[in-house]
């Protein structure tokens, strides 16, 4: 699944340690899903949804 | 006014509940194998170091359980993963040495439990340092 993540954090002027403390999780955390390697739960989208104004589909794009 | 924990202290707390918590169990440890030994010759207190053992292990487990809890899904997953090679090192290499124990085939070394918690901790810890490299 690809995101949108480092763009938003980057337009919202947020480091990721900024954000992971916003959703509640460790910064490693946020690092991972940035580059790919970890997909979030979907409680975990919602929040990154919730936070950045934007549907989640905004934010993740399914690959096949 | 009470403000929401944040991430990172609940996670600090959590570490310092399970460090003394398990700071604690290695002393009774301690105290329950040496105790008969060096300090007392009544049987009654050896079985109360052993209780003492397993209380204090029974606090060092919820400690281990809330440490999980508190973590986020990533850090969970990681010790998930961990914790299932852990598994199934310890069953497959356990069996596979008590076999050859049980044949005298093991150069005169006497298989002892205490090995199969090295080999636990281990390979628990070398689990987790791979997930820890693997999603830096």
């Amino acid at each position: 699944m690809k995101n949108s993540i480092k763009e938003l954090r980057a337009r919202h002027q947020l480091t990721q340690e900024d954000l992971a403390h916003k959703v509640g999780v460790s910064r490693q955390t946020i690092n991972a899903i940035e580059k790919g390697k970890f997909d979030p739960s979907l409680p975990l989208a919602f929040k990154l949804a919730h936070l950045f104004h934007t549907p989640i589909e905004g934010i993740f794009t399914f690959e096949d | 006014m009470k403000t929401t924990e944040s991430f990172k202290e609940l996670q600090h707390k959590s570490i310092k509940r399970l460090a003394l918590w398990t700071m604690i169990w290695v002393f009774s440890t301690a105290l329950a194998t040496f105790g008969p030994e060096f300090i007392w010759e009544n049987s009654l207190f050896t079985y109360a170091g052993v209780g003492l053992f397993l209380i204090t292990g029974a606090a060092m487990i919820w400690a281990n359980r809330k440490y999980l809890m508190d973590q986020d899904e990533l850090q969970r997953r990681m010790h998930l993963e961990a914790m299932s090679i852990t598994l199934g090192v310890a069953v497959v290499l356990g069996l596979g040495l008590s076999i050859l124990d049980q044949q005298d085939l093991l150069f005169g070394f006497d298989l002892d439990f205490a090995f199969i918690t090295i080999i636990i901790s281990v390979s628990y810890m070398l689990s987790l340092l791979i997930n820890l490299r693997r999603f830096k």
